[in-house]
């Protein structure tokens, strides 16, 4: 019996994007888990588990940043930052907005969570998914809950311009 | 409240995470405010939204890739995991229990009672995954599971059958839970296992049904037709909130 496997095989899907880094990462992260047991203080299991998954993931994307065709996380944030620009500049229109985000489908919410760098998208993926509490969400990252705050605010008006813009683009192609 | 707070607290109250004064301050103003109220309408509608992404469904083998590599890392694997995991367990208990005596013993109110209700069927549904053997019975038919608890206990438990509802049964056991022994019931969704606990409820519970979260388990209790029904697991909260529907629904027919 392995408690949490499917959360720490999502979080490092999506921290990670790969099936096969997502398995091999799950895997050091149980083997890690095993051998430092003495750390587990007897409380909030999932939170702990978490946070070595965490830790075995951003270790192998540091690893995979060194190696060369890797997009840096950077230039993620810069496509990111120019997205939020553009979607921003036709705010006057509010509720055509909510439809268009409504309308986001499966796929569309999987690029645009990919899209969100990492920082970002690591904590909605651990609120929305895993349903932890800000506390936990604050444990695994190792931030402070009013940077878990600031970051899920920010993780969340991301994906709505990512989700406009995505709706966008998809209607200019149907004209 | 001004605009400009509540602003900053729409993401907390849509997390449900503000205490209730705030939380009942921050409402009361959304209530009264459209642009407030169109602000957490606008937070509301990606929710569901980003739920569509669906969780990633572990594959099989990485379940069996892990047991095997822990195994052959440590050949008291199967033994060490359990018994290091179910004896911190036990240890934090105690000590929670031992540190908030005082409460305890001076207040008992309802919250205090669920507390540590909820706190005891955490730890016997963490048990019944440590060690599977605990399963004393392995039936999905609950006109098998039903007669095979009378005289293991002094009330008749309702044993609902949700296979078709996605929820099978894997089958029941004895726990004595929260100072009584209780019928278990354990069921399954995907890799999720579910236990329900019932026992006759007691004057100290209320009539409403009661979600929590507790070291990452979700637990939902109510009480029907004099039994009191404690569902827990690992299982996300709206999938665990529809199983818990399903079963007050049925066990009412
Ligand atoms: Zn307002």
């Amino acid at each position: 019996m392995l408690p949490h496997l499917d959360s720490a095989y999502g979080l490092a899907r999506w921290m990670l994007r790969h099936p096969h880094e997502a398995e091999d990462a799950v895997q050091d992260a149980y083997v890690r888990a095993l051998e430092h047991f003495d750390t587990y203080q007897g409380r909030g299991e999932k939170a702990w588990l978490l946070t070595i998954v965490r830790n075995v993931c951003l270790m192998r994307l540091r690893r995979s940043r060194q190696s060369a065709n890797v997009v840096m996380i950077e230039d993620v944030l810069g496509q990111v930052e120019q997205a939020v620009a553009e979607s921003s500049s036709a705010k006057a229109a509010a509720d055509p907005e909510t439809a268009s985000i409504a309308r986001a489908e499966r796929n569309e919410v999987h690029r645009a969570l990919g899209r969100l760098p990492t920082s970002f998208r690591e904590v909605l993926v651990l609120r929305e998914f895993e349903e932890l509490t800000y506390k936990e969400i604050a444990d695994v990252v190792g931030v402070p809950i009013g940077t878990v705050m600031s970051r899920l605010a920010r993780a969340r008006s991301l994906m709505r311009s990512l989700l406009i813009e995505a709706d966008r683009g998809e209607h200019k192609n149907e004209v | 409240m001004k605009c400009e707070e509540v602003r900053e607290l729409l993401e907390a109250l849509h997390d449900n995470e503000l205490v209730p004064e705030t939380r009942a301050a921050v409402v009361e103003h959304v209530q009264g405010c459209s642009g407030c109220a169109r602000a957490l309408r606008d937070l509301e509608v990606l929710r569901p939204v980003i739920a569509k992404a669906g969780r990633f469904v572990t594959p099989a083998e990485l379940r069996a890739r892990i047991i095997r590599t822990l195994r052959h890392r440590d050949a008291g694997f199967a033994r060490g995991w359990r018994w290091r995991t179910l004896s911190a367990l036990v240890a934090s208990h105690a000590a929670m229990i031992i540190g908030g005596g005082l409460i305890v013993y001076v207040a008992t109110s309802d919250y205090l009672r669920h507390g540590s209700a909820t706190r005891e069927v955490v730890a016997a549904h963490v048990r019944s995954l440590l060690d599977e053997r605990r399963l004393a019975l392995t039936s999905g038919d609950q006109h098998t599971v039903r007669p095979w608890f009378a005289g293991k206990l002094d009330f008749s438990p309702e044993v609902v059958n949700l296979e078709q509802d996605g929820f099978p049964l894997l089958g029941a056991r004895v726990d004595y839970v929260d100072g009584r022994y209780q019928a278990a019931l354990e069921y399954t969704r995907r890799n999720h296992k579910i236990t329900v606990f019932e026992a006759p409820a007691d004057e100290t519970w209320v009539n409403a049904t009661r979600r929590s979260v507790h070291n990452g388990y979700n637990v939902i209790q109510w009480v029907s037709g004099g039994l009191s029904y404690q569902a827990i697991s690992d299982l996300n909260g709206s999938e665990l909130g529809h199983f818990a529907a399903l079963l007050r629904r049925k066990s009412k027919e």
